[in-house]
């Protein structure tokens, strides 16, 4: 006897239990209904917050790995402009986008910017900007005796900074003649017909080595601080110019005591002044009227002051002048 | 005389055998697919509001963990009283705002919350976006040659911190 392999058409026809058998099917697309509508979607929704966790970590890292190095840095001042020439090499493995060149005056503090360089350098790219290729930033009032610092941004975030280099032989003459440097090419001086009292606006310097006796004048020296440890040097109040008569039986000088400007004015009372390691900072002395030297006569600056804990002293002669 | 349809149509309404049976069959499968529906109905709808704020909240996360802002460079004009903060957005979020920047040392502390941003160009605008560079500017006074730091939360919550000698 063979088996039907359907049930039993009573089972068919009774139709006890039915709405038990809807409601179990209403129950499985509930439950199928949830997990595709809702699981599948947290499941893509996931997906795609690791992708940007990945994305992020990426960015990060290339942001890391990205090289520039900057040499043969040099400003020129043309009208209110600062033309930047440098040489910019792609060390990194990652290309580059340059967006933007900050220059800052630091004698005048004031500042200028190039937003629209978008440079772009893949890994080994090597640019030279000089010339008429040299990258322009204004900056009001700028002066070609000034100090300047700037650094590129790139548009990961990265800050270049543009550097002029210090080679091993500035170190060496640091440890030789002593911490503290001048820059010759820097020397300049302020004139006054009478003495300058507490706020006295400074105004244009003069660039030159003769000296009127007749006019009280500030001195300034940009003096950079390369001690090879590289500590602060504190200049007190005993730091000063003199010059002496050479041709004198007896000894004839002039002095022109270390003095505090600020923002261009002068400060009639001096604490100190810091000179940071590696920052080329201006240092003024006087008002001094000449009453002894005339003639060309050498002139010295004597440094005293702290470098950290120790006691500093250095004599740098540095100039001529011809006090008329 | 009544008709022999009308008869009929008497005795089907009598005959009571068999007939609640049909009908609780029938009220109950009614009532069961009815619920149903409204169950499946309702499950749609809540599950699509608990997407839709899932979403919106993933997006929130993404948005906020791919902003990045870069402070380009800080100045203080010491004559001024005024701090002027420059930035870049060089994260993948568009529309960084800023909230709130929080200005400190070791010993002092001030907020600022009505955050004027502008592009470079001094055109006043509400958030950055890729790419773009901004400044903003605070009037405070800060003791010269003492350090700081400034926070900035933007509109999303993420938060950036930089030191500046003022």
């Amino acid at each position: 006897m063979t088996r039907p392999l359907l049930p039993d058409r009573k089972v068919w026809k009774n139709s006890k239990g039915v709405s038990g058998i809807i409601a179990a099917i209403f129950l499985v697309l509930i439950v199928f209904f949830l997990y595709a509508n809702v699981f599948t979607f947290i499941l893509i929704q996931n997906t795609s917050f690791q992708e940007v966790v990945s994305e992020v970590n990426q960015r990060d890292i290339d942001r890391s790995i990205e090289k520039l190095t900057v040499s043969n840095v040099n400003y020129t001042v043309v009208g209110d402009q600062v033309r930047v020439e440098a040489q910019v090499k792609n060390d990194g493995p990652v290309s580059v986008q340059i967006v933007t060149l900050w220059v800052i005056d630091t004698t005048t503090q004031k500042y200028g910017y190039n937003d629209a360089l978008n440079i772009n350098m893949k890994s080994g790219d090597n640019l030279v900007f000089t010339g008429s290729n040299a990258l322009a930033v204004t900056i009001e009032d700028s002066n070609p005796l000034d100090v300047f610092t700037s650094w590129f941004v790139t548009d990961r975030g990265n800050l270049i900074p543009l550097e002029k280099e210090k080679g091993i032989i500035v170190a060496q003459l640091a440890q030789g003649i002593g911490s503290i440097s001048m820059d010759f090419k820097q020397f300049m001086y302020y004139e006054f017909t009478s003495s300058p009292t507490n706020g006295t606006v400074l105004g244009i310097p003069k660039k030159s080595f003769t000296i009127y006796s007749g006019n009280y004048t500030i001195l300034a020296c940009l003096l950079t601080n390369l001690d090879p440890s590289g500590q602060a040097v504190n200049l007190t109040t005993n730091s000063y110019i003199w010059a002496v008569t050479a041709h004198a039986e007896t000894v004839k000088a002039d002095h022109w005591d270390i003095a505090k400007v600020v923002d261009n004015k002068y400060i009639s009372t001096f604490d100190f002044q810091v000179l940071p390691y590696g920052v080329p900072t201006w240092v003024y002395f006087g008002p001094w009227k000449p009453k002894w030297c005339r003639g060309v006569v050498p002139v010295f600056i004597l440094l005293s002051g702290r470098l950290e804990t120790s006691d500093y002293g250095q004599n740098i002669p540095f100039i001529a002048f011809n006090i008329t | 005389m009544e008709s022999r349809l009308t008869r009929k149509v008497r005795r089907l309404f009598l005959d009571r055998h068999a007939v609640s049976v049909v009908v609780s069959t029938l009220i109950m499968v009614g009532a069961v697919i009815a619920l149903g529906f409204a169950v499946l109905s309702w499950t749609y709808s809540r599950s699509s509001t608990f997407n839709t704020e899932y979403a919106n909240l993933v997006e929130a996360n993404t948005d906020k963990m791919k902003e990045k802002l870069v402070f380009e460079y800080v100045f203080y004009n010491a004559s001024q009283s005024e701090l002027t903060v420059y930035l870049i957005n060089c994260g993948k979020s568009n529309d960084v705002s800023l909230a709130n920047v929080y200005l400190s040392n070791g010993s002092w502390f001030q907020s600022f919350s009505d955050i004027e941003l502008r592009f470079l160009n001094g055109t006043l605008t509400e958030s950055l976006d890729i790419g773009e560079e901004g400044y903003f500017k605070l009037s405070v006074s800060l003791v010269a040659n003492t350090s700081y730091s400034i926070r900035i939360v933007t509109g999303r919550g993420r938060l950036f911190d930089t030191t500046f000698i003022a």
